[in-house]
């Protein structure tokens, strides 16, 4: 496994726990749509961005 | 809502496609690569669409609107945990097109069979997806019926329903393969997007003035449904249960890691890439608040999959809005259905004909694979007509089902030491506890069988490997290759 690869992999380990762990623990008591809502919409969105930036340097590759 | 109102909407709908399915298969060759795989030829934009039509079905608008209802936010939640599950694709996607390329794979388990060197490996995988993804095709098919039969007040009966989607499902795979699905995929997925996005603003801004007077009637009158486990439905169990095989659905279903195969150029697959998650997250926010709507307008339903069609009977929606949305369901589920009976007819055709027979003329493998297109529809029809417990069962279980095949993936592409032994042990013993615990409710330790069936075919595959000897050359062979193709390309 290259490095790139390792780093992506340990970011997104981080990133979609966090989406599992933070709900239903430091949100799951907060009833408004700044809570779980507003976090797992802003999880998706820097998902999104990231793999944008690993797909970024793609070539051509025909 | 007059039958004769839905039966011209459908009737325009399909006219559509069939000029759309039509135009596509002007470029047509009559062999196996293009009509499964369009000769790896489409562009981005269109691979972005037939993507994000293939993988989203009628779940979306009825289920997981439905799950909203029950729920709350989890289900928010457990869909964008999938959607990231995209990164995937940003990992295996140049992986799966470079060895596509080269080795000439039009399947997924042609990729598993030849890494592997196991034709047993290849015929177990396509009989296992055959399994799990007629009846998920089934249920999509019921929710057509269901929802016809529903809206028109039971002037359509559910088996004209049944019929009309059926038939759709067929035509257009028939037709023009891979590019007739692509393209009229293309057109059923902006369908799918318009209509939603337009019904759900005027629900939003008729009942409550916009978004911030949606939200503040959810936190003033139902402030549990913003938060998890919330009103209980997603306590922690049920929502890993339902995220975990969910993640790994970009490498575990057929019909969609076959698409890694269809973009023109890696260019193309990073169009494909990104427009899907886009599409996704705008698809996925308007079902979430579809489902928030009727838990305000309608709180005492007594089941969450009622809440689609009855929002739909509330006079906030105009009723040419109503119809669009009833096609936009139509459109999402027949275009689910027809890549899937496209996939597993290339899995006849290749995984099981030609594995068994090498020899077999080309031709043949073109005219049996595409004979299977209809056939595969019409056992999914008959298993929805009969509409069986075991198919609900089969179907529900097809996410933690599939779901084991992923190990064997994973070591195709970073694990030389992988055999063929250990991927069939893995997928045939996964798949029997998926079913299994599935079908008798199984929970160890409170865990449902998505969680477990992924565990047990990781541990299988490993330790049945270390076990068993690998194919070392075809390996290194292969992992050379890729890994230096990644590099030329600049993919990780």
């Amino acid at each position: 496994m290259n490095n790139q690869l390792a780093w992506w992999t340990i970011w997104f380990l981080i990133l979609v726990l966090s989406a599992f762990i933070v709900p239903f623990t430091f949100l799951s008591g907060v009833y408004k749509v700044t809570g779980a809502f507003l976090y797992w919409g802003v999880f998706a969105i820097v998902a999104i961005i990231s793999v944008g930036i690993i797909t970024s340097k793609w070539g051509n590759g025909r | 809502m007059k039958a004769s109102y839905i039966y011209l909407t459908v009737l325009a709908y399909f006219l559509l496609g069939t000029i759309v399915a039509l135009y596509a298969k002007r470029n047509m060759v009559r062999d196996v690569s293009d009509f499964f795989i369009a000769n790896r030829t489409i562009s981005g934009f269109v691979a972005a669409l037939t993507y994000s039509a293939t993988t989203y079905s009628a779940f979306m608008l009825v289920g997981l609107a439905g799950l909203t209802y029950i729920g709350g936010v989890g289900a928010w939640g457990f869909e964008l945990i999938y959607l990231s599950g995209l990164v995937l694709v940003a990992f295996f996607g140049p992986r799966f097109w470079l060895a596509g390329k080269k080795y000439n794979y039009i399947t997924p388990s042609e990729l598993l069979g030849d890494r592997y060197q196991s034709k047993g490996l290849q015929v177990v995988t396509a009989v296992g997806s055959i399994i799990f993804l007629i009846p998920y095709s089934a249920v999509q098919l019921i929710g057509i019926g269901t929802l016809m039969e529903g809206m028109s007040g039971g002037a359509i009966p559910f088996m004209a329903g049944l019929l009309i989607a059926t038939f759709v499902a067929i035509i257009w795979a028939y037709i023009g393969g891979m590019r007739a699905v692509a393209w009229t995929d293309s057109l059923q997925a902006l369908i799918m997007l318009i209509v939603s996005s337009v019904s759900v603003l005027f629900g939003v801004y008729g009942a409550f003035g916009g978004f911030g007077g949606l939200f503040a009637s959810l936190e003033a009158k139902c402030p549990e449904w913003l938060a998890v486990p919330g009103p209980g439905y997603f306590n922690p169990a049920t929502f890993v249960a339902l995220a975990l095989p969910w993640f790994f659905f970009s490498l575990s279903n057929p019909q969609v890691s076959q698409r890694l195969f269809i973009p023109r150029s890696l260019g193309a697959m990073r169009t494909m890439v990104m427009g899907f998650m886009v599409f996704g997250f705008i698809y996925t926010f308007v079902s979430i608040v579809w489902g928030l709507l009727a838990r305000l307008l309608l709180p005492d339903l007594p089941s969450g999959d009622l809440a689609t069609p009855s929002l739909l009977a509330l006079n906030i929606i105009p009723i040419s809005i109503s119809l669009l949305v009833l096609v936009g369901i139509t459109a999402a589920a027949i275009s689910t259905i027809n890549s899937i009976i496209l996939t597993l007819s290339s899995m006849v055709s290749q995984d099981i004909l030609k594995a068994m027979n090498p020899a077999i003329a080309e031709s043949r493998l073109f005219n049996v694979g595409r004979l299977f297109v209809p056939l595969f529809a019409i056992v999914a029809f008959l298993f929805a007509s009969l509409k069986l417990g075991l198919i609900a069962v089969l179907s529900v279980a097809s996410s933690a089902g599939l779901l084991v095949i992923v190990p064997a993936i994973i070591g195709a592409f970073f694990w030389k030491r992988g055999t063929a032994a250990g991927a069939i042990t893995s997928i045939v013993i996964g798949g029997i506890v998926a079913f299994w615990f599935q079908f008798g409710g199984v929970k160890p330790l409170g865990w449902g069988p998505g969680v477990w069936s992924g565990i047990i075919a990781t541990v299988l595959f490993v330790v049945v490997s270390l076990l068993t000897t690998p194919p070392r050359e075809k390996a290194e062979e292969f992992m050379t290759y890729i890994n230096g193709a990644l590099k030329e390309n600049n993919a990780i």
